[in-house]
């Protein structure tokens, strides 16, 4: 890992088009502006690796649960009916 | 800033890109939307490429209507959510032991435009939402 040191209004610049500023050092609580291209999609980490967790984690049902789960719905009552799409 | 209204889709539909794969799984990006039961309130999501690939997704609307993902405006430009409603929002479901216990994942759902047969798992902006929120809490 690239380990850079910077202070407060100092920036790093990532690829041609990524410049990440550091704004504010308040304790231990760091404030990060970062400038990228919309097309870069910037996340919190722990985020994202929870929604990678959770993708995992609903990964290949099996064809008996996906049954069951299906017929349980249909069981349901006032599930409100999905609209015809047209 | 942008939410986000919806509409659905009754059939099957046979080719979707997922832009950018689900998180975690981005090599596979060719799904098939396939319809679990005859109401549409539950749909298999299978990879073209990879059998094992596979996941059970349910449409948003007709579990949580009240929910309201709010999107960047760059998702809102790439699904052209200002001038069209004809999106669909699915939400990824991991079964439980139980179907009581089964939950869906309210910060990244499926945002499908089912006409252009494009799909891309969104963040959304709202930061009360859970990855694993019951569905029986809808």
């Amino acid at each position: 890992m690239l380990v850079l040191s910077r202070k407060v209004g100092e920036s790093i610049v990532i690829g041609d088009d990524v410049v990440v500023t550091i704004l504010e050092i308040r304790g231990d609580l760091i404030r990060v502006g970062i400038d990228a291209p919309k097309h870069v999609k910037v996340h919190r980490r722990e985020v994202f690796e929870a929604i990678e967790a959770a993708n995992r984690e609903a990964l290949a049902p099996t064809l008996a649960a996906m049954d069951e789960f299906a017929s349980a719905i249909k069981g349901l009552p006032a599930m409100p009916k999905a609209k015809d799409p047209k | 800033m942008s939410d986000v209204t919806t509409t659905d889709v009754q059939n099957d539909v046979p080719v979707v890109e997922v832009r950018g794969g689900l998180l975690g799984f981005p090599e596979f990006t060719q799904f098939s939307l396939i319809k679990l039961n005859d109401e549409g309130l539950v749909y298999r999501l299978q990879s073209l490429e990879e059998a094992a690939i596979n996941f059970v997704v349910v449409p948003a609307a007709s579990f949580f209507p009240n929910y309201a993902p709010v999107v960047d405006d760059e998702v809102a430009r790439r699904f052209d959510l200002e001038s069209g409603p004809e999106v669909l929002l699915l939400l990824v479901v991991t079964l439980g032991e139980s179907f009581k216990d089964s939950t869906v994942n309210l910060m990244a759902p499926l945002l499908l435009d089912p006409n252009a047969q494009i799909a891309e798992q969104i963040i959304v902006e709202n930061n009360d939402l859970s990855v694993r929120t019951p569905l029986m809490a809808a």
